[in-house]
C-alpha cells in the first residue's frame, strides 16, 4: 500500500524483527570476520569501500595503499566501518556498524606494532596507510528468519 | 613499497549489473544526524536503478529524501580476500507515483526483516563502478 508522502512520521524505529545487538556481542562479532566497509565523503559525496581489517584493542585498524582515496579523505575525519554476515537460504543475518574518528598512523613505532597486525591489503597502489578508528559509537542488529 | 602489484580489475558497468542481480543484500550509505551511517538492505535492480523497500519513517528513510547516497554490494572469499565490489552513487527518491508502486511490487523484492515496508526507494544508478580484487596480499 502506497503511503502519501505528507503523512510520513517522523522519526521512529526501524519496524520488523531488527533485533539489536549489545555492545560485548558486537565486539565478540567484529572478531568473527576480515572484511568490513568503511564510509567516507570524497568530493563532498558519499564512498563506501570494502577494506581488510584488523583489531588493536578496541580499534579496528584498516591497511590501504597510501596515494589512495581512502587514506586522503578518512585523516582526521568521521567515519563509520560496518561488518556484516548474511545467510541467503535462511534469510538471517547480522550487521555491526562502528562510527568514531579516523586517523592515520605517522610514527614509524606505531606502523611497526600496526605490522603485527597481520593486516592484509589489496594494494592496487604503492605505499601503505595504517587508520585507526576509534570506536565512539558502537552498534548492532540481527534479522532472524521471519518465514512462516 | 610494499605489497605493490595489480591487485584489483575494473570492471565495466555490464559487469557490475550481471554481479548486483547475484546478491541479495547490499548496504547503503548515507548521514544521519551529521554523522556518516551505514545499512545493510535487501534490493533489486530495475534496469541501472537501485530498488529497496522500507518502513515509512525509519530513519533510512528520512534520510534517503533527495539526497545522494552510495550503495555497495559485494562478494568476497573469507581466506584469500578474492572477491568483488561495485558501487551505485545517485540520487535517492522515495517512489510516490502509483503506476510506478504497482510495477516495482511487481520486482522480485524479498525483504527479510519483518514489519510493515511499503516504502519504496529508488536510487538512480549514475554511477556505477566496480572492481574486481584478486587475492590480498600479506
Amino acid at each position: 500500500m502506497a503511503v502519501p508522502s505528507h503523512l510520513e512520521p517522523s522519526f521512529e524505529p526501524d519496524p520488523g524483527a531488527l533485533e539489536p545487538l549489545d555492545e560485548a556481542v558486537c565486539r565478540v562479532l567484529l572478531k568473527s570476520v576480515p572484511i568490513g566497509r568503511i564510509v567516507f565523503t570524497h568530493q563532498a559525496l558519499p564512498r563506501i569501500q570494502p577494506v581488510s581489517y584488523a583489531l588493536d584493542g578496541d580499534d579496528v585498524v584498516i591497511r590501504v595503499p597510501a596515494a589512495s582515496k581512502v587514506a586522503q579523505a578518512v585523516q582526521d575525519a568521521v567515519v563509520a566501518f560496518e561488518i556484516d554476515d548474511f545467510d541467503e537460504p535462511s534469510r538471517t543475518g547480522w550487521s555491526v556498524v562502528v562510527v568514531g574518528h579516523a586517523r592515520r598512523e605517522d610514527s614509524p613505532a606505531a606502523i611497526a606494532a600496526l605490522r603485527r597486525l597481520g593486516l592484509r591489503s589489496w594494494g592496487d597502489g604503492p605505499g601503505d596507510a595504517f587508520i585507526r578508528i576509534v570506536p565512539e559509537i558502537l552498534s548492532g542488529r540481527r534479522v532472524r528468519d521471519l518465514r512462516p | 613499497m610494499t605489497g605493490e602489484r595489480r591487485a584489483a580489475e575494473t570492471l565495466t558497468e555490464d559487469q557490475c549489473l550481471d554481479l548486483l542481480v547475484t546478491v541479495p543484500v547490499g548496504r547503503v550509505a548515507f548521514t544521519d544526524r551529521a554523522l556518516p551511517a551505514i545499512q545493510p538492505v535487501n534490493f533489486v535492480m530495475d534496469g541501472t536503478d537501485v530498488v529497496l523497500r522500507t518502513g515509512r519513517g525509519s530513519k533510512l528513510a528520512i534520510a534517503m529524501r533527495r539526497a545522494v547516497v552510495a550503495f555497495e554490494a559485494g562478494a568476497f572469499d573469507p581466506v584469500t580476500h578474492a572477491g568483488w565490489t561495485v558501487t551505485v552513487l545517485g540520487e535517492a527518491r522515495t517512489v510516490t507515483d502509483p503506476a510506478e508502486l504497482a510495477r516495482l511490487a511487481a520486482l522480485p523484492l524479498r525483504v527479510w526483516a519483518g514489519g510493515s515496508r511499503d516504502h519504496y526507494i529508488r536510487i538512480s544508478g549514475r554511477y556505477i563502478s566496480g572492481r574486481r580484487l584478486w587475492e590480498a596480499a600479506a
